[in-house]
């Protein structure tokens, strides 16, 4: 159960998806019930999410308005689709997310080169993100790179999706939330993965206050899951800071096709 | 006042102060994970502890952030992480009116 979650954890904070998409396939294929599975993925997702906060910090590449605010239109989202559970085919919706996943794996594996290049008239006293706006600039091989990301009406759209999805299939998001920030409101792969992390922990957080409630939690399986991913992020965050952003984008592309065939075999 | 379209001054120190706390709570998550593993039965109420101190860690990191940000006078991104923790709080409260 830990190496499961220690390696679905760190494939998840490597590409910025979060590990619950793989863990629960994996847990139930190997026999735990699928109301105990989701809750089980959900702390691998909200560990990781913070073994991987400090890399990130220290490496700032967290935009944490880009998170707070994409995340309050996900989570409205999710909360629409919880209530709209009942009147979606939840095969059909899964195979709309395997094209979405597909989609999304083609146009980031597709770009060639980087979008936002190290600027030398930037400093170093600009790296981190800009108050009152979405914008910022993150350090990159001694350089640093300033972002603005783009179409935020689209992005935050898009997240909001992303939430109605969480909601109505209970697969988490952040599969369509590193690709949507990275190609839609063209954040750079980094950041997006970075900020992804810290904000899936926040959904799954809020989701696993609701299971703990209810008493759907195997605490005794939670705790062996939470060791497992707590090593696991923090292994793929290190691992991160060492990839260069097209390698992180072709590594996203290849685990979106992978979550893409998940999601076939799971419908 | 911090001035806009800049990042905050403080903010680098203030994330390396934040990143080192929640490592030091991981430590300690961690450590009463595997403990409350060993000790089987008896090890439930840190298995628990364990639990419910990582599912805090993301909301009291947004919590910080809406301090932080009303500092640097950074309203709208304040209001932003209010809501957000308000519609958190919609789920487990839901769930726990209807036990």
């Amino acid at each position: 159960m830990a190496a499961a979650a220690a390696l679905t954890s760190g494939i998840g904070t490597l590409g910025g998806l979060g590990g619950a998409i793989m863990l629960v396939p994996l847990l139930v294929l190997t026999g735990t019930p699928v109301s105990q599975a989701t809750p089980l993925g959900l702390v691998s997702v909200v560990a990781a999410s913070s073994a991987a906060a400090r890399r990130h910090l220290r490496e700032r590449t967290v935009n944490h308005r880009l998170g707070v605010a994409t995340e309050s239109s996900s989570t409205m989202g999710a909360v629409v689709g919880a209530l709209a559970a009942g009147s979606i085919s939840e095969q059909a919706l899964t195979y709309v997310l395997a094209v979405v996943a597909v989609g999304a794996a083609l146009a980031g594996g597709r770009r060639k080169g980087v979008r936002w290049k190290p600027d030398p008239t930037t400093g170093p006293e600009l790296v981190g993100e800009w108050v009152g706006s979405l914008h910022g600039a993150y350090p990159l091989d001694g350089a640093v790179v300033p972002y603005r990301p783009r179409r935020i009406g689209l992005g935050v759209l898009s997240m909001g999706l992303s939430g109605l999805i969480t909601g109505v299939s209970g697969v988490g998001g952040g599969f369509i939330k590193t690709p949507a920030s990275s190609e839609l409101m063209h954040v750079p792969v980094k950041v997006a993965s970075s900020t992804t992390t810290f904000s899936i922990g926040i959904t799954a957080s809020a989701a696993l206050l609701v299971k703990m409630v209810r008493g759907t939690l195997d605490v005794e399986l939670a705790a062996m899951v939470l060791l497992g991913a707590l090593v696991g992020g923090t292994i793929g965050s290190r691992i991160q800071a060492r990839l260069s952003p097209p390698t992180v984008r072709r590594f996203l592309s290849v685990l979106l096709l992978v979550i893409a065939a998940i999601l076939v075999a799971r419908a | 006042m911090t001035a806009q379209g800049r990042p905050d001054p403080t903010q680098a120190a203030a994330e390396e102060r934040i990143g080192r706390v929640v490592q030091g709570v991981l430590i300690a998550v961690a450590i009463a994970a595997a403990a409350g593993a060993v000790m089987g039965d008896a090890g439930h109420v840190l298995e628990w502890g364990a639990v419910a101190a990582i599912t805090a860690i993301p909301l009291l990191r947004v919590a910080w952030l809406a301090v932080r940000w009303s500092r640097q006078r950074d309203w709208r991104y304040v209001a932003l992480a209010l809501l957000l923790l308000a519609l958190v709080a919609v789920g487990p409260v839901t769930a726990l009116l209807q036990r």
